[in-house]
C-alpha cells in the first residue's frame, strides 16, 4: 500500500517537476537564456568543459560558496582538465569570460534564478562575468514569486541581512529607440544549468 | 476647493548642465519644430502598448491592482507605524537609516557621508528621487562628481539634459542624436547608426567608475518594512553593480516606497516590470537588508513635500504611485512634446500632480494645461490613482492662486448663467448666418478666427436648438415597441447635453425616437443647462459648483414629479460628469454630495442604457445591407465609462454591421475642450492622426457617443476636405428604426390589400 502511494507519490513529483521545467523554458527561451540538464557534478563539470571550447574561455570563474557547497563538482572541474579558480579580489571577477555559481531557487512563473551571496566575492562572479552559469538543484524549482517570497523573507531575516537578486534573462538595454541590446553592465549569456545532484 | 497651495518656494529647476531651463512656451515650441522628437516618443508609446497589453494577460490586471492599491492604502493609512518598522528592521540590519525633510537636508546627508569617506566621485544608478532634489549639480557645486551609470541616464547627462521620461530617461532620442552625442563628448568617432556599437562604447566608457566609486548609489522600487529591506529592479545590472562594488551604498527613497510585507512586494513586482516595459520581470530584481559585508550602507529617507501630500485627502493616493511610467505612455499631448514639456522633473500624467508638492505650484502652472482630460492615464495605472481628477484638483490650484486667462474668464461665467448663455446663443444663431456655410462656420472668412479654423471648422450654431423642438417640460408618449425588449414601458429622462442641444438637436431627436420606439416614455426636464463640465475641467470650482446645483435642481424637480426609471444622455462626457464628477466636486459638503449620489444612481449613457436595461437583442434591427463603418471610443466612454464592447455589441450584432476597427483605438481624437484654443498646433496633430486612421479602414462611416468628438472630428474633415460621414450611435439606430418601421408598415400594408 505504502509503497505503491510513494511510487505513485514519486511519479506525480517527477510530473509536476517536469510541467514546471517546461514552463521555466517558455518563459526564458524567448530572452535568449540557454536551459540544460545535468544529473551529477560530472556531467555538469563536462558541459563546462565544452562550453569553455565553444566559446574560448581560458579558465572558469567558481564562486567559492560554490566550492565549498560541492566539492565534488570542484574536483570533477579538475578530473575534466578544467582550469578554475575563484577569485580573491573584485578585479578577478571583473569581465571574466566564463562564471559559475550556484542558484537558490528557480521560478517557473518568471523563468528567473536567484543569487544570493552575502559576500562581494561570491556575488562578483555573477554580477561581472561575460558568460554566466547559474547552477540550480532541480529540487528548487518553485512554481511562483508566492513561494519566492518565503525564501526571500528568511534571507533578509538572516542576522546581518542579506543581498538577493532574481535574475530574469541576460543583462539588457532598450534606451535607444526601444532597440533590444544585450550585455551591458551583467552578463551577455545566461545559462541556466539544472542537476539532479550536486555533490 | 478646501486646497492649500503648498507653500514650496523652488528655484527654477536647472538642466543637467546647472544651467536654469528655458521658458515653457520655447519648450513648447522648441518640442514641435523638433523633426524626429514625436516620432520618437510615438514609436516608444506603441511599442510599449503593444507589449504592455500582451504581458498584463498573463494576470489578472484589476483584481491585482485592487490588491496592491490595499496594500499601499495601509501604508498611507499608517504611515509613521511603517516608517518607524522599516527603520528599525533595516539598523537592525546594519544599515543607517537617515530621514530627509527636504532636498536641501538630503543632500547634505550624501554630502556628509562623501566628506566622511574622503569620496569624490559617486556612481549612480537610476534613481528619480536624485534628479528631484537635484543632487548632481548640487554636488558638483561641492566638488564631488556623480556619473549615472544608467545607459539613458548617462546619455542625458552627457547631453545636458534632464530625463524626459521616469522610466525611458532619453526615449526622445534617436540613434543619430545619440551617436553625435557620442562624437562630441568623446572626440572619436563613433557610429551613427549601429545601437549595438553606440551602446558598447557607452558601457566600456562608465564601467570604469563602478570600481573607482567612494560612493554607490542607488534609488529603490520599494522599502519592505517587514524586514527593512530595499527592493531594488534593474535591467543593465548597473544598478547591482553600485550597490556591491564600492565601499559605501546610499540608497536615495521617498517615503512613500513603503510596502508592509514581502507579499506585497511580490505583487508590486508582478505590476511594476509589467507596466513599465511590458517585461514580465525586470532582469534583476534585488533586494538588499543591510549593507555587503565590509561595506556601509546608508538609507535616505526623503520627505520633500510627501507630507503635505499626504494630508491631502486629494492627493494622498499619488503616494501611491510605483514610477512605472505607464503614465506618461498612454499620454496623447505627451507623445507630441515629450516629458521635457508634459511635466516638470516628474514627467507625464503623475508628474503633473506631485510637482506642486516637490517644486510649488509655479513649477507645474503651465504643463498642467497640456492635459486634456483623457482618462487614460487612469486605465493603466498599476494603482488605479485617480490622475485625471488630480490633475484638474491641481489645476483648480493654480486657478487659485494665478487667476485665468481673461477670454476663458468670461466665456465661462456667461456658460455659467444659463439666462444668459441663452441669450447669448440665440443672437450668436442669428448672427452668424452671413458666415454659414452648411453646418459650419467657415472662419477663414474672419482674420480671427484664421488660425484656429484652418485646419477645423467651426460648427454652426442650430437654427433652433433642441429646447425649441421638443417638448420640454413635457412629455412623447411610447410608441408600440418596435422590437423585442427590457425598457418597453419604462420612463426615462432626456438629459440632452448642451452641445446636442445648441449645435446637434437632429442627435437629441434620435435618442428619443429610438427610445420611444422601444415602448420608453420620454420626459424632458425643464431648465436644464450645461452640467459644468467646461467650468469643471477648466479648473474654476466656483462656476462649476454653480451649474453642478443647477442641474441637480433641475432634475431633481422632474425626478420628483414623475416615476423616472433612468436619466439618459446620449453624450458620454455629461454621463461621466454627473455620475462621477459631482461627487467628487461636493466632496466636502455633505448635503450635497448625497444628492449628487442619488443622481448618479440614475443617470445612465444611451448605449449603456441598450445594452444593458433595453438588453436590445442581436439581429433585431438589421438589415440585408451589411454597412461598412469605424468606431471611435470616446475617452470619456472608453475610460470614464468603461464602454468597450457595449457600442460594438450594438453596431456589430444588433445593427448588424461591419466594423473596421481604428488603429490605437484608445488613442484620444484631441478634442479636448478648450485644449484646441490653447494648444491648436497638439490638438491638430492628435485629430490628424485619428481622421488618417478613419480612412485607412475603408469605413465610410464613423461613429462615437461623444458630441464634443463629432464637433472636433467633423470640424477637420471638413476643414481638409475628407470624406468621411461622422455620426452618433443614436443617429445610425434612428435610421435603422425607421428602415423597420417603414418595412413593417410597408408589410402591413401588403397583408391589408
Ligand atoms: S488625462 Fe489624458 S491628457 Fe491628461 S495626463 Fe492623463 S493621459 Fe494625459
Ligand atoms: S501614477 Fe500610476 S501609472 Fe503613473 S507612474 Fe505612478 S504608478 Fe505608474
Amino acid at each position: 500500500m505504502t509503497a505503491r502511494s510513494d511510487a505513485t507519490n514519486a511519479a506525480e513529483a517527477v510530473e509536476n517537476r517536469d510541467r514546471l521545467l517546461a514552463a521555466f523554458e517558455e518563459r526564458v527561451s524567448p530572452l535568449g537564456v540557454r536551459v540544460e540538464r545535468a544529473e551529477s557534478s560530472v556531467e555538469v563539470a563536462r558541459f563546462l568543459a565544452g562550453l569553455s571550447r565553444e566559446i574560448n574561455a581560458p579558465r572558469v570563474t567558481i564562486s567559492a560558496e560554490l566550492v565549498t557547497n560541492a566539492p565534488g563538482f570542484a574536483a570533477a572541474l579538475t578530473a575534466e582538465g578544467i582550469e578554475w579558480r575563484s577569485p580573491e579580489e573584485v578585479s578577478e571577477a571583473r569581465d571574466a569570460p566564463l562564471g559559475v555559481s550556484l542558484a537558490k531557487l528557480a521560478i517557473a512563473e518568471t523563468g528567473s534564478f536567484l543569487l544570493n551571496e552575502p559576500g562581494l566575492l561570491d556575488r562578483a562572479v555573477g554580477l561581472m562575468s561575460k558568460v554566466h552559469v547559474a547552477l540550480v538543484p532541480i529540487g528548487a524549482l518553485v512554481p511562483s514569486l508566492d513561494e519566492a517570497a518565503g525564501v526571500l523573507r528568511r534571507i533578509a531575516q538572516r542576522p546581518g541581512g542579506g543581498y538577493a537578486s532574481l535574475v530574469t534573462g541576460p543583462s539588457r538595454t532598450a534606451d535607444i529607440e526601444m532597440s533590444l541590446t544585450v550585455g551591458v553592465q551583467g552578463p551577455e549569456i545566461e545559462i541556466v544549468l539544472f542537476v539532479d545532484r550536486l555533490d | 476647493m478646501k486646497t492649500e497651495v503648498p507653500a514650496v518656494e523652488h528655484a527654477p529647476a536647472h538642466n543637467g548642465h546647472g544651467a536654469p531651463e528655458t521658458s515653457f512656451r520655447s519648450r513648447y515650441e522648441a518640442a514641435l519644430n523638433n523633426p524626429t522628437l514625436a516620432g520618437n516618443v510615438e514609436r516608444f508609446q506603441r511599442n510599449w502598448r503593444t507589449n504592455r497589453d500582451r504581458a498584463m494577460t498573463e494576470i489578472p490586471f484589476e483584481e491585482m491592482r485592487r490588491q496592491f492599491k490595499a496594500a499601499k492604502t495601509r501604508v498611507t493609512d499608517n504611515l509613521d507605524t511603517y516608517l518607524a518598522q522599516f527603520t528599525a528592521m533595516a539598523e537592525q540590519a546594519g544599515a543607517t537609516v537617515h530621514y530627509a525633510e527636504d532636498a536641501d537636508a538630503a543632500n547634505r546627508i550624501v554630502l556628509e557621508i562623501c566628506r566622511k569617506h574622503g569620496a569624490t566621485l559617486i556612481a549612480k544608478s537610476k534613481s528619480m528621487v536624485s534628479e528631484e532634489i537635484e543632487l548632481n549639480h548640487r554636488l558638483a557645486d561641492e566638488g564631488i562628481s556623480v556619473i549615472e551609470t544608467d545607459m539613458g541616464e548617462w546619455i542625458i547627462q552627457q547631453a545636458g539634459q534632464r530625463p524626459s521620461h521616469i522610466v525611458g530617461p532619453a526615449l526622445h532620442m534617436g540613434r543619430k542624436e545619440v551617436g553625435s552625442l557620442l562624437n562630441r563628448v568623446l572626440e572619436r568617432p563613433v557610429s551613427l547608426e549601429d545601437i549595438p556599437e553606440q551602446v558598447r562604447t557607452i558601457r566600456d566608457e562608465m564601467r570604469p567608475a563602478f570600481f573607482n566609486a567612494g560612493v554607490g548609489m542607488t534609488g529603490a522600487n520599494a522599502l519592505i518594512a517587514e524586514t527593512g529591506t530595499v527592493m531594488m529592479c534593474t535591467n543593465e545590472g548597473n544598478g547591482r553593480l553600485a550597490s556591491s562594488v564600492p565601499p559605501v551604498h546610499i540608497v536615495l527613497a521617498g517615503i512613500e516606497k513603503l510596502v508592509p510585507t514581502w507579499d506585497d512586494a511580490m505583487t508590486q513586482l508582478r505590476l511594476l516590470a509589467r507596466s513599465g516595459t511590458g517585461q514580465r520581470l525586470t532582469v534583476y530584481s534585488t533586494f538588499i537588508t543591510g549593507p555587503t559585508p565590509g561595506h556601509e550602507m546608508h538609507i535616505i529617507l526623503v520627505d520633500n513635500g510627501r507630507r503635505a501630500m499626504h494630508a491631502m485627502k486629494e492627493f494622498v493616493e499619488a503616494m501611491h504611485c510605483i514610477r512605472c511610467g505607464a503614465c506618461a505612455n498612454v499620454c496623447p499631448p505627451y507623445r507630441e512634446v515629450s516629458g521635457h514639456v508634459f511635466g516638470h522633473i516628474y514627467t507625464g500624467a503623475i508628474g503633473l500632480v506631485v510637482t506642486p508638492f516637490h517644486h510649488g505650484i509655479d513649477a507645474v502652472a503651465k504643463p498642467q494645461s497640456l492635459c486634456l482630460s483623457c482618462n487614460a492615464c487612469e486605465t493603466v495605472c498599476p494603482v488605479g490613482i485617480p490622475l485625471p481628477r488630480q490633475i484638474i484638483d491641481v489645476r483648480k490650484m493654480v486657478v487659485q492662486k494665478k487667476g485665468m486667462p481673461t477670454a476663458k474668464r468670461v466665456v465661462l461665467d456667461v456658460y455659467s448663467r444659463p439666462k444668459l448663455f441663452d441669450a447669448a446663443t440665440r443672437i450668436g444663431s442669428r448672427a452668424q448666418r452671413p458666415l454659414k456655410r452648411g453646418r459650419f462656420i467657415r472662419g477663414r472668412h474672419v482674420p480671427i478666427l484664421k488660425s484656429q479654423t484652418r485646419w477645423r471648422s467651426m460648427p454652426a450654431l442650430a437654427r433652433r436648438p433642441l429646447r425649441d423642438r421638443a417638448p420640454y417640460g413635457g412629455v412623447q408618449e411610447a410608441g408600440p415597441a418596435l422590437i423585442p425588449n427590457e425598457a418597453a414601458g419604462k420612463t426615462v429622462a432626456l438629459f440632452p447635453g448642451c452641445l446636442t442641444d445648441r449645435l446637434y438637436p437632429e442627435q437629441g431627436e434620435a435618442i428619443a425616437a429610438t427610445l420611444r420606439a422601444l415602448g420608453v416614455r420620454v420626459v424632458y426636464p425643464p431648465g436644464l443647462h450645461c452640467c459644468g463640465l467646461p467650468a469643471n475641467n477648466s479648473g474654476d470650482d466656483a462656476n462649476a459648483k454653480r451649474m453642478a446645483r443647477h442641474t441637480i435642481r433641475a432634475l431633481e424637480r422632474t425626478l420628483d414629479g414623475t416615476r423616472i426609471d433612468a436619466i439618459v444622455s446620449g453624450s458620454a462626457s455629461c454621463v461621466a460628469t454627473l455620475a462621477q464628477d459631482y461627487l467628487h466636486l461636493f466632496r466636502d459638503d455633505p448635503a450635497w454630495k448625497l444628492r449628487a449620489e442619488r443622481l448618479a444612481e440614475r443617470v445612465m449613457d444611451f448605449t449603456t442604457f441598450l445594452t444593458k436595461v433595453a438588453k436590445l437583442p442581436a439581429g433585431s434591427l438589421a438589415t440585408d445591407e451589411r454597412m461598412v463603418v469605424t468606431y471611435h471610443d470616446s475617452c470619456q466612454g472608453l475610460n470614464a465609462l468603461g464602454l468597450r464592447e457595449e457600442p460594438r455589441y450594438l453596431l456589430r450584432d444588433v445593427l448588424g454591421c461591419e466594423i473596421q476597427e481604428l488603429e490605437e483605438n484608445t488613442l484620444c481624437c484631441g478634442f479636448g475642450g478648450s485644449f484646441g484654443f490653447e494648444y491648436p498646433e497638439v490638438s491638430e496633430r492628435l485629430m490628424n492622426r485619428k481622421l488618417n486612421n478613419a480612412q485607412a479602414t475603408g469605413a465610410p462611416v464613423l461613429v462615437t457617443d461623444n458630441q464634443g468628438c463629432i464637433m472636433h472630428l467633423r470640424g477637420g474633415c471638413d476643414a481638409s476636405g475628407r470624406r468621411l460621414r461622422i455620426v452618433h450611435l443614436a443617429e445610425l439606430i434612428a435610421e435603422r428604426i425607421q428602415q423597420v418601421e417603414a418595412k413593417q408598415t410597408g408589410q402591413q400594408t401588403a397583408a391589408q390589400s
